[in-house]
């Protein structure tokens, strides 16, 4: 766990977060600012302010900005895709490249042992 | 601090009940548990033969949709029984869990409905509980579904200030509360990040002070005002 800093900013100025809240990995982190984005603008609808004008800075523990998430890229319907679909499909490409990868490995492994007992069997017929 | 002590005070708050009363309760056999933070009590779609009094610690009653999403239907303080409908409602209908490191003293249900054939008053009182329990739940569907953000934040904190000092346990402004920004969040039907930012519109506005989990609340009762919370639906006078 590591904690990541959710400072706010907007034209009228910045609130910075210096409580923080405790997430798994920085995806985890970029989910929980994209939830909370969709959960304060409906807030800000209600009350005629426009969330359009905010940005979610997510900072790591050391203070360095991992990423920045604008409430509109939120609540932008259609034509993009939902952020939460991009993280998705990129967790699930570094699994499959790791499988494949995996894979190739153990398909190599398994061919270097084959041709060691075939070595190996050459060798004693010499 | 004995485990009938704790029920007693509890029940008092709503009930006079006279010496026999207190005795019949004393008598009770109750096996008490050291539970860790985090744990389940008891479980949705349990069926148990015992009801687990809070002696010591914070527990909450919560139920989880299919997608996973938990949300928490009240939060319970020494002295409650999250599961007493389990008495006589057999199948357990949602989780009960601990907020802290717990203890809880198990009763059996025998010895319950036996305390209750003998003492009519002590059945009016655990009856009433059940009832209240009822309006508590009233009150956070209002809370959950009418109120904002902050507000919905500040009346939770008046509310287990407000129970924690009518049990004795803690002045109203000034208590610790075990409960991480997702087991808040999860009562709110907040997210954890949004919870994080209502905290400080709170502290920004003087209403709250929060060091790791200890709560100080400076004005109570502008914090009140702000959380549309009155305690009538905690129903704490004696009803005779």
């Amino acid at each position: 766990m590591a904690r990541y800093f959710f400072h706010l900013t907007s034209p009228d100025g910045s609130s910075k977060d210096d409580i923080g809240t405790e997430l798994a990995s920085a995806e985890a982190a970029y989910l929980a600012a994209c939830d909370a984005a969709l959960d304060m603008s409906y807030e800000m609808l209600r009350e005629r302010r426009d969330p359009a004008r905010h940005t979610f800075e997510v900072a790591d523990e050391q203070g360095q900005v991992v990423f920045e998430i604008p409430f509109a890229e939120v609540t932008r319907p259609a034509e993009r895709r939902h952020p939460y679909d991009e993280v998705r499909a990129s967790i699930q490409r570094h699994q499959d490249r790791a499988s494949r990868s995996l894979s190739e490995l153990k398909t190599n492994f398994r061919r270097a042992q084959s041709l060691l007992s075939s070595t190996k069997e050459l060798l004693t017929k010499v | 601090m004995r485990a009938t002590e704790r029920l007693i005070r509890k029940l008092q708050i709503s009930t006079a009940l006279d010496a026999d009363d207190l005795k019949a309760i004393e008598h009770l056999p109750i096996i008490t548990k050291e539970i860790a933070s985090h744990t389940a009590i008891v479980r949705e779609g349990e069926r148990t033969s015992q009801s687990g009094l809070l002696i010591e610690g914070f527990a909450c009653r919560s139920k989880t949709t299919d997608a996973g999403k938990r949300q928490i239907l009240s939060i319970h303080i020494p002295g409650d029984i999250p599961d007493l409908q389990s008495l006589h409602l057999h199948v357990m209908d949602h989780d009960v869990t601990t907020l802290s490191r717990a203890t809880v003293g198990f009763i059996p249900h025998e010895a319950l409905r036996a305390l209750t054939r003998e003492r009519p008053t002590v059945a009016e009182a655990l009856w009433r509980e059940t009832l209240i329990d009822a309006a508590v739940f009233r009150e956070w569907i209002v809370n959950v579904g009418r109120r904002s953000a902050v507000v919905r934040l500040a009346h939770l904190l008046a509310e287990i200030g407000r129970r924690l000092q009518t049990m004795g346990l803690a002045p109203g402004d000034r208590f610790e509360l075990p409960m991480t920004q997702l087991d808040i969040a999860d009562a709110l039907g907040l997210t954890p990040v949004h919870v994080n930012r209502v905290v400080q519109e709170l502290r920004r506005a003087g209403l709250l002070e929060l060091r790791k989990q200890s709560v100080f609340l400076p004005d109570l009762p502008r914090l009140k005002e702000l959380g549309d919370f009155d305690d009538l639906y905690l129903h704490e006078s004696v009803t005779a």
